[in-house]
């Protein structure tokens, strides 16, 4: 799908690169939300992800410069935001090899009407829920949309072991997510 | 293509937002100007640190360019007789009369007194000062031998040669004057060899503009939500190397660090440049040792000593202000390069292939009991230029205030 490049936006971005502090401002108004959300979603924690987030929008601040409108404002600053985290977890060793050899077939997966139903905040929860490395593969894969050629490149890891990684956190979110509507009667 | 309900799941999470605290733009613009800071600070170290280099590569070179022989004008000025004993007041010489082009390097040249009207050296052509000289062919080679001095060479100043004649008669006693260089030693040149100094040290470090690194260790790892309850992953195979410590990993942690004072001991090299400048390098070790505990959610704790060792390469330029028998003090800066040698937490081996730089600036207080030996002390301050992956004490804080003392033998 194509992204909407706002003229907006570029205007935004010159004026940050120039150093206007009212149009750093509305930058981070307009995408500190969203990219906040996009932290926690990576680390769980929220004061981590807020330490994180504000380190991407200081080095978005910082690079402004170079961004160019081939791509809407907010993905460049996804990107930023998300190979900083990458960059924060490979630091901090988090991303630990992952034994795929146990399966659990007996979950059925969710249906579709059945995740509509379940709030956002539950479903943020749930991700967070899952443990590091399948965590960053899932949304990596997931909601950003990269591929797991591209996901092995970043993370270092063989593209076979990105779609196990993945095929696990699916299994651990059905499981999560099947709880959930059990639970509430869903 | 119907969509697959991961997918849905993105498309529910992707345009999530997160409400921030109010206070969260100021905090941001706190950061900003913390970190903007904090690179202008490494600009300068780094620009700092290239150009202390620059300067000891330029002054090398120019010290050690092959048309440079070294002479050592103590030989010579300590034999001469004082200036006033060789030109007594009175019997003046002129500098119009008697040129110190035969004494090339100056330190032997007897002392000139202008003390001749002006108006005896006349003008030639346009007002130019007439050169007048001894001719140093009829001289010795660096003697000047007042029998020779027979025929003042004017040039083409016809007009001025009587006066010229008149006024050398009657102002410079020659013979007398100059005959006493007769007794100098030859001056040749004397090739000295540098002194160089090798040094014995140990030092400590802290960093006491801060608060205390146990204070300041921030926890590592995951930290996670304190309502955390996820499923621990039993699932997780951890590094190659595993110990029985590190299968006991059984999902996230919450880690820290405590962190010693790191230790350092070297052996130095001093090279004299020259009576005030000094080229100081050597090897330096240091060992960083800390404590890493690891609170496991699972209920698990976890505390393991990490060992980081370090050989240093320091590179320094010193000047010394006071320079006397038996004591020095001197200002250097400089920079050093680490590399890690060994690293290991626990039973687990640690990699770190970074090489770490750092400048840094030290002041330093020698005393020499005996000749040719030195104690000295030297506070230094210095700065890490970047950090590599294993957590240290240097890598929690950049500016670090080391005591180093040592033992100096020159020779």
């Amino acid at each position: 799908m194509a992204e909407k490049i706002n003229i907006e936006d570029i205007e935004l971005a010159e004026l940050c690169a120039r150093g206007d502090e009212t149009a750093r401002k509305e930058l981070y108004t307009k995408y500190a939300a969203y990219l906040y959300a996009l932290c926690i979603r990576y680390v769980g924690d929220r004061d981590e992800a807020r330490d994180l987030m504000h380190d991407s929008i200081i080095k978005i601040f910082d690079t402004i410069g170079k961004y160019r409108p081939t791509g809407s404002l907010k993905s460049w600053c996804s990107r930023i935001t998300v190979n900083l985290v990458i960059d924060s977890m490979r630091k901090k060793k988090r991303f630990e090899t992952v034994c795929l050899d146990q399966t659990n077939e007996n979950i059925p997966e969710p249906q579709k009407d059945e995740i509509l139903k379940i709030p956002k905040t539950e479903l943020m929860r749930m991700v967070g829920e899952l443990p590091h490395t399948k965590r960053v593969v899932f949304n990596l894969y997931c909601v950003e949309g990269y591929s797991h050629k591209d996901i092995a490149q970043m993370l270092d890891i063989k593209e076979k072991t990105s779609s196990s990684l993945l095929f696990k956190a699916r299994e651990q979110l059905a499981e999560n997510v099947r709880n959930y509507i059990r639970r509430n009667g869903l | 293509m119907t969509e697959d309900w991961t997918d849905i799941i993105g498309e529910e999470l992707e345009g999530v937002e997160e409400s921030l605290p109010a206070d969260d733009w100021n905090v941001l613009q706190q950061k900003y100007a913390a970190s903007r800071k904090k690179r202008a600070a490494h600009v300068y170290a780094w620009s700092a640190g290239l150009a202390g280099i620059a300067a000891s590569v330029a002054l090398l070179l120019f010290l050690f360019r092959p048309d440079a022989p070294v002479v050592d004008r103590s030989l010579i000025a300590d034999e001469l007789p004082p200036v006033e004993e060789l030109m007594p007041a009175g019997e003046p010489v002129t500098a119009d009369t008697v040129t110190t082009d035969d004494f090339a390097d100056g330190s032997a040249a007897p002392a000139v007194r202008s003390d001749v009207p002006e108006e005896t050296a006349p003008s030639v052509g346009g007002g130019q000062q007439a050169p007048i000289h001894v001719d140093a062919d009829d001289v010795s080679d660096d003697v000047l031998i007042a029998e020779n001095v027979t025929e003042v060479e004017t040039g083409d100043v016809s007009d001025a040669d009587d006066e010229v004649v008149d006024i050398v008669k009657d102002t410079v006693p020659v013979t007398e004057t100059l005959l006493a260089f007769e007794d100098l030693p030859e001056e040749r040149p004397v090739r000295r060899r540098r002194p160089m100094s090798v040094g014995l040290s140990g030092s400590v470090s802290d960093a006491p503009i801060f608060s205390a690194m146990d204070e300041m260790s921030p926890p590592m790892g995951d930290s996670s939500p304190p309502d955390y309850t996820g499923p621990s992953d039993s699932s997780l195979v951890e590094q190659p190397k595993q110990s029985s410590a590190m299968m006991r990993r059984s999902g996230d942690y919450n880690e820290s660090y405590t962190h010693e004072l790191p230790v350092s001991v070297g052996v130095s090299f001093r090279l004299f440049l020259s009576d005030r400048f000094t080229l100081n390098t050597g090897l330096n070790y240091t060992r960083y040792v800390s404590a890493r505990c690891r609170t496991y959610y699972s209920g698990g704790y976890e505390e393991d000593r990490q060992y980081v060792h370090y050989l240093g390469i320091p590179l320094r330029l010193d000047w010394m202000m006071v320079n006397k028998k038996y004591f020095n003090m001197y200002l250097g800066a400089g920079m050093q390069m680490d590399k890690c040698v060994y690293a290991k937490v626990g039973d687990e081996r640690l990699r770190e292939s970074a090489i770490l730089f750092a400048v840094n600036a030290a002041t330093g207080l020698q005393v020499n009991p005996v000749p040719k030996v030195g104690i000295y002390l030297e506070p230094e301050v210095s700065y890490a230029l970047n950090d590599g992956t294993i957590q240290t004490f240097r890598s929690e804080e950049p500016f670090v205030f080391t005591v180093r003392a040592g033992l100096r033998f020159t020779f």
